[in-house]
């Protein structure tokens, strides 16, 4: 117990006293860092600076949540801005910014200030290490997932004249909620976090997370979109998209989806000739417009893959980021 | 039990680098000094002890468990402090010692404790609670020492401690080694390249070069083996030099036409004097002194080639 005021020379005269109680050992270990990187992935026991970006990023990314709450209020449940199965599309950038912003603080830290060496000194595996930051990420990509999720369903709720009622009617909603969440929580953080690794100073990271995530996704968009048919294969090159096509085919197996029209594989219609009678240029017209209002909304769409092909891809990148990361910290020499 | 013990450990590095080059020892515990120029091999063989790096061949045991297949399991009685700067700027010595505590497997009331704990016994009070980046080079290697201390670990390994220190740091430094290893009954392995400093804390002392083992014993004998004695005479000091090596002396030339003798365990005072006074040469100047560093390697070196080299 302190003493008072300790006279100069006379500081160390303590007395050591050695530690016999518990140990937890590896499961201790892995805790501590799961504990602390799930903190500061959120700013926590940072100064008020680091808690910024993530609060302002899940504040934007609940805002369409919100505003679906107050109208589901208003309406009864009868108009929808947003709903489950497109809320992941809808925020995706968000997203990426955030794994951009704070993925980093989980990584690049510990290796450009060489804490790694006091970590790896002690009783754990590398790969404890790396599953406890992994684990961390997706903890906080899945509460940021969920929580607009949980404000809609909470709205819902509120507004419906039955409440039990309408808790039943969202029963088969919430697994595929909470599946399409992990999922592209998984995803997302294996990605990013795999780049943050390789990619040692903070800045850096972020700019490649950013780039990978996001730019990859808005050159991909594009492409995808107007040659559907021959492009479509780019899809898979942007992690964001295989997590919206994930999400989408978790969603769709409910039908929450209307039918995507496919008529872009049909042939361009020649326009009629001038002197062509009115009931044809009528019916080109028709065809015309209808093809327009049924165009797909979305590169997923666009694309049409089977489900499989998201989750293989999304396998694929888990699997390969995993195997990137093991080589990277097993080569880290401390 | 022994505190370590290794059989014919090799470390090669790809791209031809032998760090480590059959060593052999065994060590009981107490503070042991690992002495050995840059690029010796002292840093690779504390990181294979920590079970960190993988031997090229060979065996190791630290604590009667095998380092090489058992490493998370060892390090649990194992403190450790890098030569490098490893502590991030952005974090209180408290906050970080803590957390390291709990990392290394303390429930998170007996990490906070022994962190405070720590952090007093070396030294830091109210600075404690400041931001790390802010910190001097001296209060730096401190929190380092605490963090390695927190998990109240069997052995501590420190590799180069006292580097970038100042004299008074230095001195501190040290100071907290003895401390640890004698009253605490803590065991320490200190690497340096510093003889004159661990030779301060030590009692026993193992030199390596090149990977190889040139020598372990205990501070004593080192000291026997690296005290010189000075001779400087006014006469024909070459002449003198040959008398003494014909008496059995194991006498050589040194700088500026002195001669070296080195004092083993028959102090050559008597074969001095006699000779000197047979020739008729003054005695201008008869002093013991401590080799350097690579004068010990010269000597040890010697050794060698005549087949004395303690294997231990």
């Amino acid at each position: 117990m302190p003493e008072s005021e300790p006279a100069v020379g006379a500081i160390y005269d303590i007395g050591y006293q050695h530690y016999d109680g518990k140990r937890l050992g590896r499961r201790g270990a892995v805790r501590a860092l799961y504990v602390q990187g799930l903190r500061s992935l959120f700013g926590i026991g940072r100064g008020g600076r680091a808690k910024i970006p993530p609060i302002a990023l899940i504040a934007i990314m609940t805002i369409p949540a919100l505003i679906q709450a107050a109208l589901a209020g208003l309406t009864q449940g009868n108009f929808a801005v947003i709903t489950h199965d497109g809320y992941f599309g809808t925020t995706v950038w968000m997203f990426g910014l955030f794994c951009a912003f704070q993925t980093p603080e989980l990584v690049t830290g510990d290796q450009q200030n060489r804490v790694l060496a006091l970590y790896f000194s002690r009783a754990l595996l590398r790969s404890d290490y790396v599953l406890a930051r992994i684990g961390a990420l997706v903890t906080a990509l899945f509460a940021v997932a969920m929580l607009p999720h949980i404000i809609m369903l909470l709205g819902e709720y509120f507004a419906a004249a039955h409440v039990l009622d309408a808790m039943k009617t969202s029963l088969p909603t919430i697994p595929r909620i909470l599946a399409a969440a992990f999922a592209v929580s998984v995803l997302l953080a294996t990605v990013s976090l795999t780049i943050a690794a390789i990619i040692k100073r903070r800045p850096f990271a972020t700019v490649a997370i950013l780039a990978f995530m996001l730019i990859a996704g808005a050159v991909v968009a594009p492409l995808v979109m107007s040659r559907p048919d021959k492009l479509r294969g780019l899809l898979l090159a942007s992690p964001t998209f295989v997590g919206r096509g994930v999400s989408t085919w978790i969603f769709d197996t409910v039908k929450v989806h209307p039918p995507v029209d496919t008529s872009w594989r049909l042939p361009p219609m020649p326009r009629p000739a001038s002197d062509a009678d009115s009931a044809t240029r009528a019916a080109w017209r028709q065809e015309q417009t209808r093809r327009w209002r049924t165009r797909p909304q979305s590169p997923v769409e666009a694309a049409r893959f089977p489900g499989v092909v998201y989750v293989g891809a999304m396998v694929g990148y888990i699997l390969i980021g995993a195997g990137v990361l093991a080589l990277r910290y097993r080569r880290i020499d401390t | 039990m022994p505190l370590l013990s290794t059989t014919d450990l090799t470390k090669r590095y790809p791209g031809g680098v032998t760090a480590l080059d059959g060593l052999t020892l065994e060590l009981e515990p107490g503070i042991i000094g690992l002495v050995g120029s840059n690029g010796a091999g002292k840093s690779t063989f504390l990181k294979i002890m920590l079970g960190l790096l993988a031997p090229t061949s060979g065996a190791l045991t630290v604590l009667d468990i095998d380092a090489t297949k058992h490493g998370p399991e060892l390090r649990q009685y194992l403190g450790y402090i890098p030569e490098f700067d490893c502590l991030p700027p952005d974090q209180s010595a408290t906050d970080l010692v803590t957390h390291l505590a709990r990392v290394s497997g303390l429930p998170a009331t007996a990490a906070r404790e022994r962190a405070a704990e720590m952090l007093r016994h070396v030294g830091l009070y109210d600075e404690r609670y400041r931001l790390i980046g802010g910190y001097s080079t001296g209060m730096k290697q401190r929190v380092k020492l605490a963090q390695a201390l927190v998990h109240d670990p069997k052995l501590l390994l420190l590799d180069e401690p006292t580097n970038g220190l100042d004299p008074a740091g230095r001195n501190d430094m040290l100071e907290l080694i003895r401390r640890t290893g004698h009253e605490f009954g803590i065991s320490v392995i200190v690497a340096s390249h510093l003889l004159s400093e661990i030779e301060q804390v030590c009692t026993y002392l193992v030199a390596i070069d090149g990977g190889k083992l040139l020598r372990a014993a205990s501070l004593e004998s080192f000291t026997r083996e690296t005290e010189v004695l000075v001779v400087e005479v006014i006469g024909d000091g070459a002449a003198y030099l040959q008398r003494l090596v014909a008496a059995g002396l194991p006498a050589r030339a040194g700088a500026g036409g002195s001669i070296l003798i080195h004092l083993g365990d028959h102090p050559p005072y008597d074969v001095v004097r006699d000779v000197a006074a047979e020739m008729g040469v003054g005695l201008m100047r008869v002093a013991r002194r401590r080799d350097r560093l690579e004068d010990l390697f010269d000597v040890t070196e010697a050794d060698i080639a005549r087949g004395q080299h303690a294997g231990v």
